[in-house]
């Protein structure tokens, strides 16, 4: 770092500097545990209710079983969020807007598939307008249950915290998904490791 | 069903009163409007479901009617039926002149049943996607998706 | 008060409208006709609203409107269109009741008698007077729990979460209730052809009343923080106002209905379960807008408490499940049922085949009336099974009610149908 004649002060070249710093900061475990300390506690779930288990959600988010207090706070936009909780069965209509709000979210994202419906059809398993969660979003965690309670709900928040915080990446960073299904076809995931 | 018959509002509905069924049969289109506008004049004020039965050839169209307003007949639900030959497209007139509340009941028994419900004044999809493939879903000849996702994989 | 002076704005904000809009008319007398229809572009607006939106589930609502007025509105549902009916068609008859279930989450156990009613019809099974008087004190619960609920959601859309708080904390006591008798939180799956599955546990009835105290005491502090709030008043008092006429030729239901002063409860008129022994109110409003259904569910739970105590008093002692069910079951059920009173599932049940006929039944649910209307051929699935829930029939309160509305008005009048899209799409 100089002085020039004029007065002003030359770095060199900011960008590849700053890139150089980045990634040094990112080796050292610190700053990455510190990161996802932050994720940890701010798990923003979009208020998407796309079934009945959002009864259960909106009981979650309630003051009996309060999970706020894991940082779990149901946001209307999805840009302001991190986490779709995707609340049981999916129709084909709701498929396109389940991706259409995913995708608009900011990275790092996670997905919990909440109930028997998301995670195989459940007890809606052959209808014909229903697509499980996995052919639509790549899902991080599978919650049972039919609906599953508040406290297994917490449980799965918990569980997530403790994935981020062991540094596993997001199934959005390791699974590239087809499109959602549409009427037609039924497209199968391709799971793709990096 | 026993055949009981009851009068009732100057019409003869065939009864099966354990069952709560009234029931009154249209031999066509326009015995259906007379009817239904005798029925309405009765005091039957609403609509409580239109639907269909797939009677393998023929295809039976149902409307339950009940009251609100008439304490007589508002411990009744009411059916007019009205049986018509199976194609890809039936047509039966529409009740909702008489019966607004009819509207979307009706939509609903178009897209599931391919009932053409002719002078309906929105006939159009209501529940399925827009770009739904298959035809008429509550037909019996529609296949259930009968194999579980995890089958597939 | 020198604010009040300095304020222009009319108190009554239609005669407002109407001078904004003469003196539109004056200021436009000059214009051509392209200048016009460019005018007229501006104003007209097409809103897509959902369907991820902050409400009850989700449905797409598509608005036309004038400036800040409704047109008209397009409401788009099925997103939660599960197909019920075609596959209770390809089930047995028992396995219809979780399906009918899941439909009508907050409001389990009225779906699961409406289905139930109709099947018996079909066998010709009579539950004995235990069984309806169970059936009727969890259907009231129930109904309790779904009014909650709604007043909770309502709170969401007119920007309250105080009450959303309140009522979904006011909901648990209710649900731990329904949990101690059938052992599920939400889905109980409780009623069965023929009675129930579970008798009352010891000490229910004074661990009932407890509750129904609180329900009273906290129904007085709803009073002062939300029903009578200003803010509320204001946002819900001449709003959507549906009159009687309307609500009859469209075919509104339920505490909707009751609102706009028609004197109709599906409990009265085609009595089912233990009703008919009960006294009751069944209260109605003359305004027919969106704060006297707000009234209208405050004063149904109070029904609902009064109901739920003469069930407690008057329920009589006896068998759960009718001697048609008793007497298929295997010695080991008959001793299960004797030692704990719990009914466990005889064969018959997975193999019943009612005979060919045809029934219907209506049940008063939480939202208003539940049509079922179900067909056999003799066959061990129904051949044809039907059922209308309360929302699908509320759904002219889009397209009829918010019409010539405000379009910041549309959240009141959604939220006070209690408006919950799963249960519409079936």
């Amino acid at each position: 770092m100089g002085g020039g004649a004029d007065g002003v002060a030359y770095f060199g070249n900011l960008e590849k500097v700053s890139k150089k710093a980045v990634s040094f900061l990112k080796k050292q475990g610190y700053v990455k545990s510190m990161i996802n300390w932050g994720d940890k506690f701010s798990l923003w779930p979009v208020h998407l209710m796309t079934s009945c288990c959002g009864t259960e959600f909106a009981a979650a988010s309630g003051p009996r079983f309060d999970l706020e207090r894991l940082g779990f706070l149901p946001f209307g936009g999805p840009r302001q969020t991190n986490l779709i909780v995707i609340e049981g069965t999916t129709t084909l209509k709701m498929a396109r807007s389940v991706r259409i709000v995913w995708e608009q979210m900011p990275a790092p994202k996670w997905v919990i598939a909440m109930g028997a419906c998301a995670m195989d059809g459940g007890i809606f398993y052959d209808s014909y307008n229903t697509v499980p969660a996995r052919d639509i979003v790549p899902v991080d965690i599978f919650l049972a249950g039919c609906p599953p309670r508040p406290e297994a709900l917490a449980r799965a928040v918990v569980m997530l915290q403790e994935s981020i915080v062991k540094n596993r990446p997001p199934a959005a960073d390791i699974q590239v998904t087809a499109a959602p299904a549409t009427s037609g076809s039924k497209d199968v995931v391709e799971a793709v490791s990096k | 069903m026993t055949a009981a018959s009851r009068v009732i509002t100057g019409i003869t509905f065939t009864t099966d009163e354990a069952k709560r069924i009234f029931e009154v049969e249209a031999s066509d289109g326009a015995h259906l409007l007379d009817l239904a506008t005798r029925l309405k004049a009765a005091g039957f004020d609403h609509c409580l479901s239109v639907t269909a039965e797939d009677l393998g050839d023929r295809l039976a169209v149902l409307w339950h009617i009940s009251s609100y307003t008439n304490k007589e007949l508002s411990g009744m639900n009411a059916q007019i039926r009205l049986i018509v030959s199976k194609s890809d497209n039936v047509e039966v007139p529409t009740l909702t002149g008489i019966w607004e509340s009819a509207n979307f009941l009706e939509r609903e028994t178009y897209e599931m049943f391919g009932v053409v419900f002719k002078g309906h004044p929105d006939m159009r999809r209501l529940l399925l996607p827009d770009d739904f493939t298959g035809k008429w879903p509550m037909r019996k000849d529609f296949p259930l998706k009968k194999t579980p996702w995890r089958v597939q994989k | 008060m020198a604010y009040e002076e300095g304020f222009s704005i009319e108190k009554n904000s239609v005669e407002g409208a109407k001078m904004s809009a003469s003196q539109d008319r004056a200021t436009t007398a000059n214009l051509t006709y392209d200048e016009l229809a460019g005018l007229k572009a501006e104003r007209e607006l097409v809103l897509l609203i959902g369907p991820a939106h902050p409400g009850s589930g989700h449905m797409k609502i598509k608005v036309w409107m004038d400036g800040d007025i409704i047109q008209r509105v397009d409401p788009d549902i099925g997103f939660v269109h599960r197909t019920t009916e075609k596959l209770s068609e390809n089930r047995l008859y028992i396995k219809a009741i979780p399906i009918v279930e899941r439909v009508m989450l907050p409001d389990t156990i009225n779906a699961n008698l409406a289905y139930v009613i109709a099947l018996e019809r079909l066998l010709g099974i009579e539950p004995t007077p235990r069984a309806q008087y169970l059936r009727t004190l969890t259907s009231e619960i129930n109904r309790i729990t779904s009014h909650l609920y709604g007043i909770g959601l309502y709170g969401i859309f007119l920007g309250s979460s105080t009450v959303y708080m309140w009522a979904f904390a006011d909901r648990e006591p209710l649900i731990d209730l329904l949990e101690e008798i059938s052992g599920a939180r939400i889905t109980y799956s409780y009623i069965i052809p023929g009675g129930v599955r579970w008798d009352l546990p010891a000490g229910f009835k004074e661990r009932a009343e407890t509750v129904l105290q609180y329900m009273e005491a906290r129904l007085k502090d709803y009073e002062k923080i939300w029903v009578k709030n200003p803010v509320v008043m204001d946002r819900t008092e001449g709003v959507g106002i549906v009159s009687k006429s309307d609500a009859i030729r469209l075919g509104i239901t339920g505490p909707n209905l009751r609102a706009s002063g028609v004197d109709y409860d599906t409990r009265r008129a085609k009595p089912y379960a233990a009703y008919p022994n009960l006294d009751f109110n069944v209260p109605t409003f003359s305004e027919g807008d969106c704060y006297a259904r707000l009234l209208q569910r405050v004063e149904e739970i109070e029904q609902s408490i009064r109901i739920i105590r003469q069930v407690l008093k008057d329920i009589p002692d006896g068998r759960i499940i009718s001697d048609d069910i008793y007497s298929k079951m295997n010695p080991l059920q008959k001793r299960m049922y004797e030692m704990k009173h719990r009914v466990m599932f005889p064969a018959y049940m997975a193999s019943m085949r009612p005979a060919a006929g045809r029934s219907t039944a209506s049940v008063e649910a939480g939202r208003g009336e539940i049509f079922f209307y179900l067909v056999s051929n003799g066959d061990k699935v129904p051949f044809r099974f039907r059922w209308v829930t309360p929302s699908f029939l509320n759904l002219p309160f889009f397209t009829h009610v918010m019409v010539g509305q405000h379009l910041a008005d549309l959240p009141a009048i959604y939220g006070s149908s209690d408006y919950f899209p799963p249960e519409a799409d079936r």
